[in-house]
């Protein structure tokens, strides 16, 4: 293909307020998991492989997804700032570059294919929403202006720090590339951009649709994701499941109601999760209620509390409660 | 490299009849077990987690010292201190390395480790009579039926000196085997063979009852086989993550559930396996479902254990009526229903207890849509 690809860093702040600043609340959306099966990179670097893309260059963060990135078995990006020096070095006239919060299977073939087509200066992958996917397809040149200006403008502070970078991109991206000739193409099926823990929350809760799980778990060619060797799920006697994802490693002993239990969850006697997402290896004490959260990895939630976030306002709970 | 413990791993254990009929080519410790695992994962992490380096898979069933005698070229080369030998057949957690020390301590030249059961039970595996230092004086399999006694859970470490010594003298004899001809033998050389006592969860697996059982303890909430721990984990092959999806009307208690099933029935009391799909109203009781299996709608199944891959159609009653015992080949008397790998099952049938299926049937193999209890039938795959 005549493209490489480039996937932009991207945080994202998990607790809007006073936490702004701490270092612990920014968080790579790069290594974020979805319903327990991929983590948002995992689906981007895909994206990229399966539509034959052999040069990707991954832009660095501060988080230890790099390390998750440059060890995949499967594909083998570039991890480096130097944007400049590695597209001079490519031989591909395009580049292709995404966020990795860009949820969606896509053919990037056919959008290069519809872009030299129309002879676009830049096209925008949209959802059936009409909302921007945080992936576009340019020229190298254009590409390479436009690393530039962000490079110039930035200056001192580091672009892969900020929790906002997603936005002062746009923004940019607006400035160099908005007067150009923009074309937008749309994705057939389920595409949605995560940028904040609201839309992060709603991605997930979307995969209780059986369109959706099957788009990403059994539609060919099967995404590349990397292996964990739990136990399967146990159900015990008490347990009341209902429309959710439960996956390997969890112990369920009370009720899942509308909720996304990813791995290794331990739900206590008597406690309640409904309308939640609850992240890997996380404990829930008995008689615990928890509503319209988001539960962080690592997390435990002690016996007899209760969490209740708004359908507007979803909670999220980090660390020992 | 020097080798202090090397593992030989008896693999080729092969299946009664109706177990059988759950694997390929009828080998014990490549059954799926436990909604993800195969036997043998058992063994293996056991090995794994015991820090033991080299293991050796014996996969031709010819006696299970025999099956070592073959091997002797290989353990020359390794040349390692000490010899363990296990069965791919047997669900537990084992540390081997603590065997090892007591091995060490009482300067044995044999440790056979030893599962204190009721006479009665553990006559089936061999009875090891011990002195009060825990040396071994006599294998047999006679006790007094009421007391406890120690049966033999053909977990051996060997003295690679010894061993060698050993199996060069028997060398050739068919189907030597290591419960009933070796260690008799050591015996009878004076060979000091000493017992460890281990009292955690020990299951074989030999039939399908042995084997429904060993299932059904995973089920339990507080099970003796924790799987949940990351002490002495279980590794195992099966590379899915793919959660599962229980729907608005899927009730699961009492239930272990494999990666990627969907479930919009009922299943109690049950270890399903991964990418099941049990559809709206059907009910999976007692019952294991390996891996790809798809139930239709409606359909109940009651203690039936059905292998890989198969189709089981819509409002089909699996399990009917009373144990009867039955006349198939082998002797079916566990109350199951056995359906082999790839089996289809057409709607709206019933089928009883104490029966196999086999291979693709259709409505027209059932005689007023009925298979009665104790009975078997075997089509094309």
């Amino acid at each position: 293909m005549n493209a490489v690809g480039i996937i932009m860093p991207h945080m994202m702040r998990q607790l809007a307020g006073i936490h702004d600043n701490d270092d612990r609340n920014i968080v790579s959306v790069a290594s974020l998991e979805i319903a327990s099966m991929f983590r948002c990179v995992d689906i981007v670097l895909d994206n990229m492989v399966n539509s034959g893309i052999e040069n990707i260059l991954c832009i660095p963060n501060s988080r230890d997804d790099m390390a998750y990135v440059g060890n995949l078995e499967w594909c083998r990006p570039v991890i480096s700032n130097d944007v400049d020096n590695y597209l001079n070095a490519c031989n591909e006239e395009y580049v292709i570059v995404s966020y990795a919060g860009s949820i969606c299977r896509i053919d990037y073939e056919e959008v290069l294919s519809k872009h030299i087509l129309k002879n676009a200066d830049v096209t925008y992958l949209t959802n059936d929403s009409n909302e921007y996917m945080g992936c576009f397809v340019t020229s190298k040149e254009t590409c390479m202006k436009l690393f530039k200006n962000i490079n110039d403008n930035v200056q001192n502070r580091s672009i892969n720090l900020l929790p906002d970078t997603f936005e002062i991109f746009n923004k940019m991206m607006y400035n160099i590339i908005g007067s150009k000739n923009g074309l937008c193409y749309m994705i057939g099926e389920y595409g949605r951009m995560i940028s904040d823990m609201t839309s992060y929350y709603k991605v997930n809760m979307e995969f209780l649709n059986s369109e959706v799980r099957h788009v990403f778990f059994r539609k060919k060619p099967e995404i590349h994701t990397v292996f964990k060797d739990n136990p399967p799920a146990k159900y015990n006697e008490l347990a009341k499941v209902c429309n959710s994802i439960i996956s390997n490693g969890c112990v369920i002993n009370g009720a899942v109601d509308n909720s996304v239990i990813f791995d290794e969850v331990y739900i206590g006697h008597n406690s309640k999760i409904k309308n939640s997402v609850i992240l890997d290896d996380v404990y829930i004490g008995d008689n615990a209620y928890i509503e319209n959260c988001i539960v962080g990895s690592h997390s435990t939630i002690r016996a007899n509390t209760t969490y209740i976030g708004r359908t507007d306002n979803i909670g999220m709970i980090l660390g020992t409660t | 490299m020097v080798h202090e413990m090397v593992a030989m791993l008896l693999a080729g254990g092969e299946a009664q009849a109706d177990l059988g009929i759950l694997s390929d080519g009828n080998i014990i410790s490549t059954t799926s077990f436990g909604g993800k695992y195969r036997i043998i994962d058992f063994a293996l992490s056991n090995c794994n987690n015991s820090g033991i380096e080299s293991v050796k898979l014996l996969k031709n069933y010819v006696g299970t010292a025999a099956a070592v005698c073959n091997e002797l070229n290989y353990l020359e080369e390794k040349n390692p201190e000490y010899v363990l030998i296990v069965d791919g057949a047997h669900i537990y957690k084992m540390n081997y390395r603590l065997m090892l020390k007591e091995h060490i301590k009482k300067g044995a030249d044999v440790t056979v480790a030893g599962l204190p059961l009721c006479a009665r039970e553990a006559k089936r595996f061999g009875i090891m009579h011990t002195d009060d230092n825990g040396m071994i004086y006599r294998f047999d399999n006679k006790a007094n039926e009421h007391k406890m006694a120690l049966a033999s859970m053909g977990v051996y470490i060997f003295s690679w000196k010894v061993l060698r010594e050993i199996l060069v003298d028997l060398k050739g004899y068919p189907g030597l085997e290591f419960g009933r001809h070796v260690l008799p033998y050591c015996l009878w050389r004076g060979k000091r063979i000493a017992s460890y006592k281990y009292n955690g969860y020990w299951r074989d697996i030999n039939n399908l009852k042995d084997y429904w059982d060993a299932n059904m303890d995973l089920v339990n909430e507080v099970s003796n086989l924790n799987l949940y721990e990351e002490f002495r984990k279980v590794y195992s092959n099966d590379r899915r993550r793919m959660p599962q999806y229980i729907s608005g009307k899927g009730v699961t208690k009492r239930a272990v559930i494999g990666s990627s099933c969907e479930i919009y029935g009922e299943v109690t009391g049950s270890v399903i396996g991964s990418d099941v799909v049990i559809e709206e109203g059907a009910v999976v009781k007692d019952s294991i479902i390996m891996d790809g299996t798809y139930i239709g709608k409606n359909t109940i199944i009651n203690k039936g254990i059905v292998a890989d891959g198969c189709t089981i159609g819509s409002e089909c009653f699996i399990g009917d009526g009373d144990d009867i015992g039955s006349n198939a080949q082998g002797g079916y008397h566990s109350g199951l229903v056995a359906v082999g790998a790839g089996s289809v099952i057409p709607s709206y049938v019933t089928i009883g207890r104490d029966t196999v299926i086999i291979g693709r049937t259709s409505r027209e193999d059932y005689s007023n849509g009925k298979l009665p209890s104790g009975r078997y039938m075997v089509k094309d795959r």
